[in-house]
């Protein structure tokens, strides 16, 4: 178990590495003014601007820039927005953004696990009845129609019926509702279908039809045979969901103006700031690929079926 | 020949009893194809829900009306109104049957046309998607060298997620039609060529080809009806599924300002500008919302009954 | 890092009270609550780049002075002032016993001294500090030109044979900005400039103290707690992207006219839901659209809804003389052309959209805004003979002479057969905003960049309509978007042929606007980054330059005024620029009651709460009206000023 996971681990560094690679080079080819200040841009002759690009060591060789870009990382120095937030730290800006995109993403989690697995359970329960056919009807809504237009209408009107507040409100409980949910919307649709679909394939294998055949209360099978199987995947895709609530929502949290990460690489793509886009970049990137990994892991230590020197050679990890 | 009869010999069985059968083409047709054919069985199945056969006329119907409308509607969807009394039209009231926008465009000109735009989209995105995907997941599936590359790229692909990827590609390359194609496909083919890799191994190894390969089917005959009825089901059904999901993709680009040109009529855009004027003029959300919403449904729930109608295992 | 503990906490709130139910905070009459669409990126007072950064500094921190509510200049923290006889030093006598103070409200152990106020002044000018606004004074104040220039060309490595540390040390030698003693800060300017006053409401003339920006360094005002505050209020809490909170200082010199207690500002940048907070009662004040205002037509809200006043700033339609596009810029150094254009444009359409009850209400004709200069006679600017005229005459919208001109440059520029002479076919790379071919052929290729608001490019369809309509399809307008900037994207690379913005009126004479609109030399150029105008062969006018520098150089504002007067005929009569509407002048709902706060085109002080009077209901469109009435009669005693 233990080469596996340090296998995995290496296999995961190499990703990430690639990412890094990846993202760095790509930003080389963004246009240079993104490391001034607008107004510097216009005051400054083209020697001062290269003068000033060679004191942030952006003519060196993309290399060696890489290297001591990593090399800061590794110190925690992750730069100084230039145009989002003037001269403000990134790191300052993250810890103070990455909270919130957190918590709401954590709720939505929680409520999408508890309502999604609840949804699951009775759409499988009483399939092809009415209870199957609005799950469905739910799914299909929320999977086809673009996620903007029923998040604005739902503001639009679930607050004004309710009396709630229109934007979030961190001392107002209350306003904390309606972004959660909504941003467990598409989570629920998922994990009932998911679920769904788990519990009546798995109907139909033989060890669930032979514990029918004993007399084994169905309640019981669906508890201890089938949701306990169904933990498996759901342990494994879990770790990089939670993980990348870190990230945000970009819509939800535009339109409820909550303070998180979600609309900030947007921003900080369209004001050109170089050095916030590499570092936010990156960051998901690591998370993505650190929540795999873990999921990864989580499922090797959970499903007792797998055999740990094969599992590392099935290489694939959907 | 030998190795059953060298099994037969070590059971203990009298081969006098068996008489070897040669290899005939009528006879093997007989047996294997005359009763099941694939498509009509898939045909078959997918046909028997009349939600699906509703909303196969429903997807065809858009489809064909958004294509054919702009070539026989005389209605220009660009045109600005010079006489304000045309600006913000509601339904009915003399002007378009959606009404018009705040510029006096006709809203039922525009979604058909933004419906077109869309489309066109959507499946210029399938068509890269699967033909990249097929290619890639074909040359991973066989060729044993490429598995370790592949993995790698579709966990970097995969990992990363996908706002990332359309947004600062969309960045770099600015906003436009092949952008977001460029976008949606620089991530979407590795799902293809994945799920093609898949299939390719197991059909590769799977017992009815053995079988075929065995009964000396030729090898043109096993690609085009054990191996391409899987691999063509796959490709409508991934063309279906990616239209509502880059439709899904272009409405979100709009919204963060990274979407096609306010100037090219889109569904994306009918949205984004219907949504500003959204509590004064509902209808100017509320029409193109509604047929974006029939389109991408259409295509979803027929997608989806395909690729279950598509799977043997729920053939009769 | 603090913040950890409120998002989980509150995670474990969100939770546990998914079934609560919802109870909205208590509304006093001592509180402000508005939104805000765009983000105060930074609060270092010197750098703030928005509108929403001016708003939070013209609260926190004072001046020496600011304007009451007439918009006269008034003692602030400065108590009295004096002149020199030669009009060239003004010297100012500070408030005693004035303490910054955190963001907590406590007092600091800093005191604001004259030397707070050098310190500031001594931050702008060192161009390391990248403070764009000391621009505006960089000929004003004494030395300063030198000084800034000096430093700038040491960083370039143009300047030899010294050190930074001696360049900066030259500040107190050179620099026209003294403390006297602990109280008395002396200016020294360039020339006499009688409106001097108006430029000290300016954000580059506030005081920092020394010590305290120093153990900061690159830090400073990137959180409440790494700012001191010297004004009405002090920022108790900022959270990036979601809301400011500031709160009345109880030790400042005029507390008992910070009337509002408590400052809630929340972003939003969606006008709709501003509207619905508004009816909700969550906001004190909104501002519509006038499709809103339709929207709410036959409720209680419609009589409340009112037209805010005009403001300094004049929105324009103007060209690029510099254009590499070989089309437009042959047309465009030709005045019929100009005029063309100058009398094509249907301001009522335009305007339309947004007031389409009475749009000519927005309009302005004129370079420089009514009510904002007044000469020693309290004569208004735009009342000279020159400029009246075009005020006077209201919509210049003419079809027949726009019509008339084109013929005109069509027969001066064009073979007849429809070839613009001189123009060869070739692609006009514009990239990223528009690449596209043109043929030497009518029609003229024209390009109109907007943004990407659905409000702007309703404008430029619109505007493109109308061109289209008005010169019988023989001028194409090609459109072009930008994504966030117009003027890192658009104006800096100089990918544009027409372009709709604004200068902000920076402080009370018109050469704030004509000294930037046409160049040292002549050039003209209203927006391009200046080097690159020139490279291209831009547009030049000697002639107004001559009568710009001969006002400038005029220290009777009657005599000055009569000078620039001439010279924005000109510049109007030849077509330079089109302006188009005022500033300002949004449909308005709210509790609070307007002519209550600091007024003034200038600066920051506009943008006080001090004085600010909030009632418990929206006031009515007919009360406000009244209240308008009787605040210009007010004026007109307090000001003196004569229409």
């Amino acid at each position: 178990m233990k080469a596996y996971i340090v296998k995995r681990f290496f296999e995961s560094l190499l990703t990430v590495f690639f990412v890094v690679v990846a993202v760095f080079m790509l930003l080389r080819f963004m246009p240079t003014d993104g490391y001034f200040d607008r107004d510097d841009y216009t005051e400054m002759s083209e020697a001062a601007r290269n003068a000033y690009l060679r004191t942030l060591g952006l003519t060196d060789n993309p290399l060696v820039q890489l290297g001591r870009f990593v090399v800061n990382l590794a110190q925690g120095d992750w730069g100084r927005s230039i145009t989002v937030y003037p001269r403000t730290s990134i790191s300052e800006i993250l810890l103070e953004k990455i909270p919130y995109s957190l918590s709401f993403g954590l709720s939505a989690i929680s409520i999408s696990i508890v309502l999604g697995l609840l949804m699951g359970i009775l759409m499988a329960q009483y399939k092809d009845g009415i209870v199957d056919g609005v799950g469905t009807a739910y799914v299909v809504l929320v999977r086809a129609i673009p996620s903007l237009i029923y998040l604005f209408l739902i503001q639009i009107w679930v607050t004004k019926l309710l009396g709630w507040p229109m934007l979030f409100n961190e001392r107002n409980p209350v306003s904390w509702i309606l972004p959660a949910i909504s941003l467990a919307l598409p989570n629920i649709a998922w994990y009932a279908i998911w679920l769904r679909r788990f519990m009546v394939d798995e109907e139909n294998k033989d060890y669930i039809k032979f514990a029918v055949s004993k007399g084994v209360p169905r309640r019981t099978i669906m508890f201890k045979h089938v949701l306990r199987n169904a933990a498996v995947p759901l342990v494994q895709y879990l770790p990089s969901q939670i993980l990348l609530t870190v990230g945000g929502s970009l819509i939800i949290e535009s339109i409820y103006s909550i303070p998180g990460l979600g609309g900030l690489l947007v921003y900080a793509i369209r004001q050109q700031d170089n050095p916030l886009v590499q570092a936010l970049v990156l960051i998901f990137s690591v998370l993505g690929i650190f929540g795999v990994f873990m999921g990864d892991v989580l499922m090797v230590l959970v499903d007792p079926r797998i055999k740990l020197g094969k599992a590392a050679k099935s290489g694939g990890h959907a | 020949m030998t190795a059953i009869e060298n099994a037969m010999a070590k059971i203990d069985i009298d081969p006098a009893l068996f008489e070897r059968a040669p290899f005939d083409a009528a006879n093997a047709e007989r047996t294997g194809y005359e009763r099941y054919s694939y498509w009509r069985s898939t045909m078959r199945t997918f046909l028997k829900s009349p939600v699906s056969r509703f909303l196969l006329v429903l997807m065809l119907v858009l489809t064909l009306f958004s294509f054919i409308y702009p070539l026989l509607s005389s209605l220009d969807p660009n045109v600005v109104s010079l006489d304000l009394a045309t600006w913000n039209q509601r339904p009915g009231k003399g002007h378009g049957i959606f009404g018009t926008d705040p510029l006096g465009r006709d809203i039922w000109a525009r979604t058909w046309y933004g419906t077109r735009t869309s489309l066109t989209l959507a499946f210029v995105i399938a068509f890269f998607d699967v033909g990249i995907g097929m290619i890639a997941g074909a040359l991973w599936g066989y060729v044993k060298k490429l598995d370790r590359i592949m993995t790698e790229i579709y966990n970097v692909l995969t990992n990363i997620p996908q706002t990332v990827f359309l947004v600062l590609l969309a960045y770099i390359l600015r906003p436009g039609f092949w952008t977001i194609v460029l976008a949606m496909c620089a991530t979407g083919w590795i799902g293809v060529a994945r799920f093609v890799r898949n299939k390719v191994i197991t059909l590769r190894d799977s017992e009815f080809n053995v079988a075929s390969r065995c009964l000396g089917t030729p090898l043109k005959r096993i690609i085009s009806m054990n191996i391409l009825p899987h691999i063509v089901s796959l490709v409508i059904m991934q063309i279906a599924l990616t239209v509502p999901y880059s439709i899904g993709a272009e409405v979100f680009l709009g919204f963060i300002g990274l979407g096609l040109p306010v100037k090219t009529v889109s569904l994306g855009n009918l949205i984004n500008l219907g949504k500003n004027n959204f509590l004064l003029y509902p209808y100017q959300l509320a029409w193109p919302t509604l047929v974006l919403s029939a389109v991408t449904i259409s295509f979803y729930i027929v997608g989806n009954k395909f690729a279950d109608a598509s799977d043997p295992r729920n053939h009769v | 890092m603090k913040r950890i503990p409120i998002g989980l906490s509150a995670l474990i709130l969100a939770l546990a009270l998914l079934t609560a139910c919802g109870g909205s905070e208590a509304k006093t009459i001592d509180k402000y609550s508005a939104t805000y669409a765009e983000e105060a990126k930074v609060l270092n007072y010197f750098l703030i780049p928005d509108v929403t950064g001016q708003r939070v500094a013209a609260n926190t921190q004072d001046q020496l002075v600011e304007n009451d509510r007439f918009g006269r200049f008034v003692p602030a923290l400065a108590e009295s002032w004096t002149i020199s006889p030669d009009n060239l030093v003004w010297t100012f006598k500070l408030r005693q016993g004035q303490y910054w103070v955190d963001h907590t409200g406590a007092k600091t152990q800093y005191e604001v001294t004259a030397d707070d106020f050098v310190a500031g002044f001594r931050y702008v000018s060192d161009p390391k500090n990248g403070i764009r606004n000391v621009r505006t004074v960089r000929s004003v104040i004494k030395g300063l030109y030198d000084y800034y220039y000096n430093l700038i060309d040491f960083d370039d490595g143009v300047l030899e044979n010294t050190t930074r540390e001696q360049l900066l040390a030259d500040f107190d030698k050179n620099v026209g900005v003294k403390a006297l003693d602990k109280y008395t800060v002396q200016y020294t300017l360039d020339q006499i400039t009688p409106f001097f006053l108006s430029y000290l409401t300016m954000d580059v003339f506030f005081p920092v103290e020394k010590a305290f920006i120093d153990q900061l360094g690159q830090d400073f005002g990137t959180a409440a707690d790494r700012l001191l505050y010297s004004g009405g209020y002090y920022l108790s809490s900022w959270q990036r992207d979601k809301e400011i909170v500031m709160t009345k200082n109880e030790h400042y010199w005029d507390a008992e006219n910070i009337t509002a207690k408590t400052v809630h500002l929340q972003k939003s940048s969606d006008s709709a839901v501003e509207l619905q907070m508004f009816m909700r009662g969550e906001l004190s004040s909104a501002t519509l659209t006038a499709d809103q205002v339709q929207g709410i037509t036959g409720t209680a809200y419609r009589d409340k809804v009112y037209m805010s006043d005009l403001s300094s700033v004049t929105f324009w339609w103007h060209p690029n003389f510099a254009s590499d596009n070989p089309e437009f810029a042959a047309f465009i150094r030709n005045e019929n052309f100009r005029k063309a254009m100058f009398y094509g444009i249907d301001h009522v359409k335009l305007l339309s959209l947004d007031d389409p009850v009475n749009p000519l209400g927005l309009m302005r004709t004129t370079i420089i805004p009514e009510e904002n200069c007044f000469d020693e006679n309290g004569k208004d600017y735009t009342d000279y003979p020159g400029v009246r005229e075009w005020k006077q005459a209201g919509n210049p919208y003419d079809p027949a002479k726009a019509r008339d001109y084109f013929a005109k440059a069509l027969a001066e520029l064009t073979d007849g057969n429809g070839n613009i002479n001189g123009v060869q076919e070739t692609i006009v790379n514009q990239k990223p905003v528009v690449e596209f071919k043109v043929d030497g052929k009518l029609p003229l290729q024209m390009v109109y960049v907007h943004s990407a608001g659905s409000r702007s490019t309703t404008q430029a369809l619109l505007f493109q309509a109308m061109m289209q309509e008005m010169f019988q399809g023989q001028v194409e307008v090609v459109l072009g978007q930008f994504v966030d900037d117009d003027y890192d994207e658009v104006i800096l690379p100089n990918r544009y042929d027409m372009m709709y913005s604004s200068l902000r009126f920076s402080y009370a004479d018109p050469l704030a606007q004509f000294g930037r609109i046409v160049e040292d030399d002549g050039l003209l150029n209203v927006a391009v980054d200046s080097a690159a105008a020139r490279e291209r062969q831009g547009f030049y006018d000697p002639e107004i330059k001559v009568l710009i520098d001969q006002a400038a150089a005029e220290t009777v504002l009657s005599k000055r005024y009569e000078l620039f007067a001439k010279a924005e005929n000109l510049m109007l009569q030849r077509a330079y620029l089109i302006p188009f509407r005022a500033g300002g002048g949004s449909y308005t709902i709210g509790n609070v009651v307007p002519y209550t706060m600091p007024r003034g085109g200038f600066g920051v002080t506009r943008f006080k709460y001090k004085g600010m009077q909030i009632e418990n209901e929206p006031l009515t469109e007919a009360r406000v009206r009244q209240l308008r009435e009787q605040f210009y009669k007010d004026l007109e005693v307090a000001v003196g000023a004569k229409k």
